[in-house]
């Protein structure tokens, strides 16, 4: 007695020999759903059904590669067997590249669901998932998150195997190596982790594997949903794992022993573990000049400091710390003070949660909409604001190079925006005090993340001398590819191994 | 960390900078102890601390010792956060009232130590580098003021032992030292010992910059260094005292952080069933507690100046571990035999 398969309950269940009966699963499966096409054809005797999702697939590579060669195929002048006819096919014809047997639902539910087209044989409870794929794709574009100069100008894409692709033809060595497989229950996106495999230990990827396998998600549609699997459950702002758009970046990181996981329907991959110094490097720092990437990286250094603590620290040396300031400058300060009506902290938090919103706004609207909103939003209600009193000027000008310099470094933006508003608050009831509270909590936040061994301020504390070259400033690539830096050198005295 | 060298009057620069040196030497012979038992730690023991192996030794040793630690750890918190506080509080927010500057410390030290002493013992090398630089900074702001005659001064032998005195009884966190030896895998003479010669180096500076700096007016100060600050200024910045005091913030969030993870650390031991995070949050309540009295009176600094570390030291820091080491030593040469 066959076990019935129905919606719910499919995936392990086995083919059965009829083909009547893979058929009717198949449309009780998908409870005859309107892009499920079934088009049965009748080869050397033998009824087969070849099975697509409407849209899934290219229709003109369905008939090149697999209609017209299936009716053109001569086995033998006599009725063939269902095995026969089987094993002909997959010896002896390739249609295309990319196929595989089948033996269990889940196994074609998911292929099917891939742009896979799969050859039913009547009598047989194997099937045949033959790769022809032809969905909608966006083709390799710059990445829109990640600008450079003088770096490669491809990013990611939403469709994972093209990302594969980029990767591999910029490392073109057999150690790099890709393991695909699905997650999530309802979704099962394809999800590829990739790796140097002379570079990390095999239990590591074995372990982010087994992560991703027992996500408990119905689905994943962005790198986000995986992340919090990922990475160990800790109160720190920061996460032990980065973004990027690049396969450049991606392919540099995969060579200092990092793992990547691409995900299928997004172009941003998430490298795995990641360094607090990884925000401030880009790929045009190696086609630079050392003395010129170096200056660039410190200005970045600089500008995280900036965009968090400077409304904070202006505002707090304001109300609490005048002595601090210079008379000449306290002075100018305090002739644009006194006419303001706000007191100085809530005047910067107008300004930098106005900012937020014009930025938001900016973000969620078309394109040709947001141009408008920045000039509404930045230069007339700014310049009306100032104008009318309610903003002063110098505040206006410390929140607008707060927010400039947080623009260095895009990847960083969550953790900027909410401390800075932290710091103002802190700053305007206890002065430098609370700044220097809120800036020992990031420190210890930033210090405390760690994943699979590897802490995220590596390789400055703990110190990994021979990385410093390359991470607050750039030494020649001549003297750097001396000294091969890996992730597990990074390994602080807190950790045996790369394994948490 | 939150360490700030006194200078007496009477005390020439000599006899500072020797009763510094005598005390870090006297520091390291009492960390002999610790460093044998967790320098000779075998693989199956690695993660064992003090509490955990008197506990597995001698539960009813065991049951004494733990909460003693956990006394100390907090009493030695509750101290530092309330001079910490009475030098915010008389410095630099006057107008904010004690106990809140208490309790904003003690939540910033709660959420560090939930973030692990990992966490806590990476930060501490940035702001040590941050101490150091700003040192070096402020002195720089003071060079013009530099008189060499400052350095004048006899070597009395009565100072010179009062001095030393007074460095002992204030280095409490040699217990945290020796304590923190379980978090430590790798080498833990070089860490224990870099640290002793890390806060030498930083006594040293302090010290020789305020005196030559500020001449006998430092006798008259109470924060020596914040008075260097004061006349150092920088092209854009009046005085630079305000931003030392970030890295002196710092310091004490990194220390009060360490003591707190220590003490809910042993409270863990001494209750596995309770999770981490309990147990930070109750720890930090006790030494709120604990302080509150003293920051609602204004009486800390009085409270700080009579009370020594050292004795209550020479049993945390030398006597446990050495009791402990022998009877390690003793149980490995029966096995064998």
């Amino acid at each position: 007695m066959r076990t019935i398969p129905d919606s719910d309950n499919f995936k392990n269940i086995p083919l059965p020999l009829s083909l009547d009966d893979k058929i009717s699963d198949l449309r009780r499966i998908l409870d005859n759903s309107s892009d499920l096409l079934i088009n049965p054809i009748e080869l050397g005797g033998v009824r087969t059904a070849l099975v697509t999702m409407e849209g899934m697939v290219a229709s003109d590579r369905a008939a090149q590669m697999i209609m017209e060669p299936l009716m053109e195929m001569q086995i033998s002048d006599k009725k063939v067997t269902p095995d026969e006819l089987f094993t002909f096919i997959r010896d002896r014809m390739m249609m295309t590249l990319d196929r595989a047997v089948s033996i269990e639902y889940g196994d074609i539910m998911r292929r099917i669901m891939s742009g896979f087209a799969v050859l039913m044989i009547d009598g047989t409870d194997k099937v045949f998932s033959l790769g022809i794929q032809g969905y909608a794709i966006r083709g390799v574009q710059e990445p829109s998150s990640e600008g450079n100069i003088t770096g490669a100008h491809e990013g990611f894409v939403e469709t994972v195997r093209t990302n594969m692709s980029l990767l591999r033809r910029r490392i073109k060595s057999p150690k790099l190596q890709f393991s695909l497989f699905a997650v999530s229950s309802e979704s099962n996106v394809d999800v590829i982790l990739c790796f140097m495999a002379d570079r990390v230990p095999k239990n590591t990827v074995a372990k982010i594997k087994a992560r991703l396998e027992k996500l408990p998600l119905e689905a994943v549609l962005g790198h986000g949903y995986a992340e919090p699997f990922l990475i160990k459950e800790r109160l720190s702002f920061f996460s032990g794992l980065t973004v990027t758009e690049r396969p450049d970046i991606m392919c540099a990181r995969l060579l200092e022993g990092r793992i990547g996981l691409l995900i299928d329907g997004t172009p941003f991959a998430l490298v795995i573990p990641s360094l607090f110094s990884d925000h401030f490097h880009t790929a045009d720092d190696y086609n630079f000049r050392p003395f010129y990437a170096t200056f660039i990286r410190l200005i970045r250094y600089a500008a995280f400091v900036l965009s968090v603590f400077l409304p904070g620290a202006y505002v707090s040396a304001a109300v609490h710390h005048r002595e601090l300031l210079r008379s000449e400058l306290l002075l100018n300060l305090a002739s644009a003070e006194t006419s303001a009506p706000l007191p100085i902290a809530l005047e910067a938090l107008i300004v930098l949660l106005f900012y937020e919103v014009i930025r938001e706004a900016g973000v969620r609207l078309p394109k040709s909409v947001g141009g408008a909103v920045s000039i509404v939003g930045g230069l007339i209600i700014g310049d009306a604001a100032v104008t009318a009193g309610i903003i002063t000027n110098p505040m206006l000008l410390v929140c607008a190079i707060s927010v400039t310099a947080s623009f260095v470094i895009p990847s960083l933006n969550p953790v900027i925006t909410v401390t800075r508003l932290f710091c103002v608050v802190l700053g305007s009831i206890f002065g430098l005090y609370g700044v220097s509270l809120a800036a020992a909590a990031m420190l210890v936040s930033a210090c405390s993340a760690d994943n699979y061994g590897i802490p995220l301020t590596a390789p400055v504390t703990p110190m990994t001398l021979k990385a410093m070259g390359d991470t607050f400033i750039r030494r020649s690539l001549r003297s750097l590819s001396g000294r091969h830096i890996s992730a597990e050198d990074y390994n602080g005295s807190y950790t045996d191994s790369w394994e948490e | 960390m939150t360490y700030i060298p006194l200078i007496e009057n009477g005390h020439s620069l000599k006899v500072q900078l020797c009763s510094a040196a005598a005390s870090t030497l006297i520091q390291a012979l009492m960390l002999i102890p610790s460093v044998l038992l967790f320098s000779d730690r075998d693989s199956s023991d690695e993660k064992g601390g003090i509490c955990e192996k008197v506990l597995a030794k001698n539960r009813f040793w065991g049951y004494i010792i733990t909460p003693l630690y956990y006394i100390y750890f907090i009493l030695a918190a509750a101290f530092s956060a309330l001079d910490f506080t009475e030098f915010i509080g008389s410095r630099f927010i006057g107008s904010v009232p004690e106990w809140i500057t208490l309790l904003l410390i003690i939540l910033v030290c709660l959420y560090c130590a939930w973030c692990g002493i990992e966490g806590i013992g990476r930060a501490a090398p940035v702001v040590i580098t941050g101490f150091i630089i700003m040192l070096i900074v402020m002195l720089c702001g003071g060079m013009e003021r530099i008189d060499p005659e400052n350095i004048q001064g006899e070597f009395i032998s009565d100072s010179f032992l009062k001095a030393l005195y007074n460095d002992l009884s204030r280095s409490s966190e040699l217990t945290m030292l020796c304590f923190g030896g379980k978090y430590i895998v790798n080498n833990f003479r070089k860490s224990a010992y870099s640290a002793l010669a890390v806060r030498l180096v930083c006594t040293v500076i302090t010290v020789l910059g305020a005196v030559l700096v500020l001449g006998d007016y430092v006798y008259m100060c109470s924060y020596p260094f914040l008075n260097i600050g004061s006349t150092a200024g920088v092209r854009f910045l009046q005085r630079i005292d305000s931003v030392y005091m970030i890295i002196w913030v710092l310091a004490a969030v990194i220390s009060l952080s360490a003591a707190l993870y220590m003490a809910s650390d042993v409270l863990k031991t001494a209750a596995p069933t309770l999770k981490r995070g309990t147990v930070t949050a109750v720890s930090a309540l006790l030494l709120f507690i604990a302080a509150l009295p003293y920051a609602l009176s204004g009486k800390e600094a009085e409270l700080y100046k009579n009370i020594s570390a050292f004795p209550v030291q020479l049993v945390t820091a030398v006597l446990i571990p050495l009791i402990i080491l022998m009877t390690t030593k003793k149980g490995k040469a029966n096995e064998n035999k």
